[in-house]
């Protein structure tokens, strides 16, 4: 069968560049690209004219690939040039910035967001010519041909649902129907409204047959909804598109799902927010430097309703037809693929502080920042000297006695 | 030691120091020079429904001028761009008015987006020397 690999956002090019020169000493331990401050060199104290002697040639080597360093960021074939897009896409924005050394980057920027509007086009619940509005119309009754694109993300959406015994629901369309939010239909549900919905929904039940394309919903009524996963996929296809175009640096937002291809264009990593769960949007409590990552969070602050003096937002959990209350009002996953960030921001949160972080502690390559409601922060061991909180803040490591206060 | 200490290597040094003090002093000039002369080109730039509606460059204002953009559905968006190189929504007839909670954008990059209305008010321009503490943020 035809499982795509092709996504991958390396963009490192053969020959040596100046930034590559600058990231040789910053290896990272875990598969992700996540700068790593050096540890703190201690004070040399010169006892003999020879220690001082040495000290002053360590000097001069120092300066000089400081001197060294600045004259290849001056000199790096010229400025790279930006291009920048904004558009809505998939019920969100989408800015797509990229720079090329080779000049402006419009064509392959524009092709990205082309990519993006694709993917839109077939898998958004909201667009009816889309497949999955066609696989949800059908549920009950026959298989339904779908794109390669949507067959990929359903399957990626299943495996999901097998690796978080089924909490990340691909088939979780009737309940988030029922609950509108993020819409102006959003309402608190009868409790024998949401056990109807609950019993459609099951992943389980979602039939593909790779062979011939198509998906099918066993019972009829049944739904299956993209909206945790396909922002993910947009992301990376849009990144292998502008690598295609030659593009070795870009930051790709889809609605707070960022991947990042490459550094930034003067060789150092990007620089990711987090946002802080208890202020206004653009407001974060950590950062983290990343080169090829995905860092996408989900929370209770992203889409949500009030009622009754309690605060409903949008993450379902299939098990009880609620918004799930884990004691997680954030969970952040960095993957080195948007789609896999994606699904598992929504598996952690939908999982729970322990087992969330569990499941990444057992996937290679990924990290995860976890925010309790009481403003405790979890991050997982491989973002220890990675991650940078504000003050006010801590970040407790997931299996170790360290504590990194801000 | 005394006078035999001072050798070659420390007068590389020496010199090597002065270089580089001199060279991160001219560059620090240039760079705030360079930043006053960025600001002067930059420009709002608003956007409705994923098209250019227009764009606005900050020398052309005198005070605060405001602009009304019309969204899809007969729908307004009220943006004002300040002289001194800001931007914000006044007023948006969207139910959340997270564009107007925004409040007022003056690096180039930053955004002011009113998801319902389809509305995105930005600001371009070189981004000078100073360099921003982040590129993005996850949410």
């Amino acid at each position: 069968m035809n499982v795509k690999t092709s996504t991958k956002i390396n963009t490192r090019l053969d020959a040596p560049t100046c930034a590559d020169a600058r990231n040789a000493g910053g290896a990272a331990r875990t598969g992700l690209n996540v700068e790593r401050r050096p540890p703190v060199p201690s004070v040399a104290r010169p006892a003999t004219v020879l220690r001082a002697v040495r000290g002053i040639i360590a000097l001069i080597v120092l300066l000089a690939a400081a001197v060294a360093v600045g004259g290849c960021q001056g000199f790096d074939g010229g400025k790279p040039s930006a291009s920048a897009r904004t558009g809505f896409a998939l019920g969100t924005l989408v800015q797509v910035r990229a720079y090329a050394s080779g000049g402006p980057a419009d064509e392959a920027v524009e092709e990205a967001m082309a990519r993006i509007r694709e993917v839109e086009a077939l898998m958004s619940v909201n667009v009816p010519s889309s497949d999955v509005a066609a696989v949800n119309r059908e549920s009950g009754r026959l298989p339904t041909k779908v794109a390669e694109d949507t067959l990929y993300v359903v399957k990626k959406a299943i495996e999901y649902g097998d690796l978080s015994g089924g909490k990340f629901d691909v088939a979780i369309g009737p309940l988030v129907e029922l609950w509108g939010i993020g819409t102006d239909h959003a309402r608190v549900p009868a409790p024998s409204e949401i056990e109807a919905a609950k019993s459609l929904v099951d992943y389980r039940s979602v039939e593909l047959d790779e062979s011939a394309s198509t998906v099918r919903l066993k019972k009829p009524g049944m739904a299956i909804d993209l909206g945790a996963i396909a922002k993910g996929f947009a992301a990376d296809e849009a990144a292998e598109t502008l690598v295609k175009r030659g593009v070795r640096s870009a930051f790709i937002d889809l609605g707070g799902n960022i991947l990042v291809v490459g550094s930034k264009p003067d060789g150092s990593p990007w620089r990711v927010g987090i946002q802080d769960p208890w202020k206004e949007r653009g407001a974060t409590f950590a950062v983290v430097p990343v080169r090829d990552t995905a860092v996408v969070s989900s929370g209770t602050y992203e889409r949500f309703f009030e009622k009754y003096g309690r605060r409903y937002h949008h993450i379902i959990d299939p098990d009880t037809g609620y918004p799930a209350e884990t004691g997680i009002v954030s969970a952040t996953v960095l993957a080195r693929r948007a789609v896999d960030a994606d699904a598992l921001s929504t598996t952690v949160f939908l999982l729970g502080p322990s087992e969330g972080m569990k499941l990444i502690a057992g996937l290679p390559g990924l990290e995860a920042v976890i925010v309790t409601e009481d403003r405790q922060v979890i991050a997982s061991p491989g973002l220890r000297g990675v991650i940078e909180v504000n003050k006010g803040w801590a970040v407790k490591f997931y299996g170790l006695e360290n504590v990194q206060e801000g | 030691m005394g006078l035999k200490t001072f050798r070659k290597a420390d007068l590389i040094l020496a010199l090597v120091i002065v270089g580089a003090a001199a060279g991160i002093l001219a560059g620090r000039t240039l760079g705030r020079a360079w930043q006053g002369v960025a600001r002067a080109g930059r420009e709002v730039v608003i956007e409705v429904d994923n098209r250019h509606f227009r764009t606005v460059p900050f020398s052309q204002v005198k005070g605060v001028a405001t602009v009304d953009v019309h969204a899809p559905g007969g729908h307004t968006v009220v943006v004002e761009i300040a002289d001194d190189g800001r931007a914000r929504v006044r007023s948006s007839d969207c139910p959340d008015k997270v564009c107007v909670k925004t409040g007022w954008i003056e690096h180039p990059g930053e955004i002011i987006v009113c998801l319902p209305n389809r509305v995105v008010v930005k600001i371009q321009g070189s981004a000078g020397a100073s360099k921003p503490a982040l590129d993005g943020i996850a949410y």
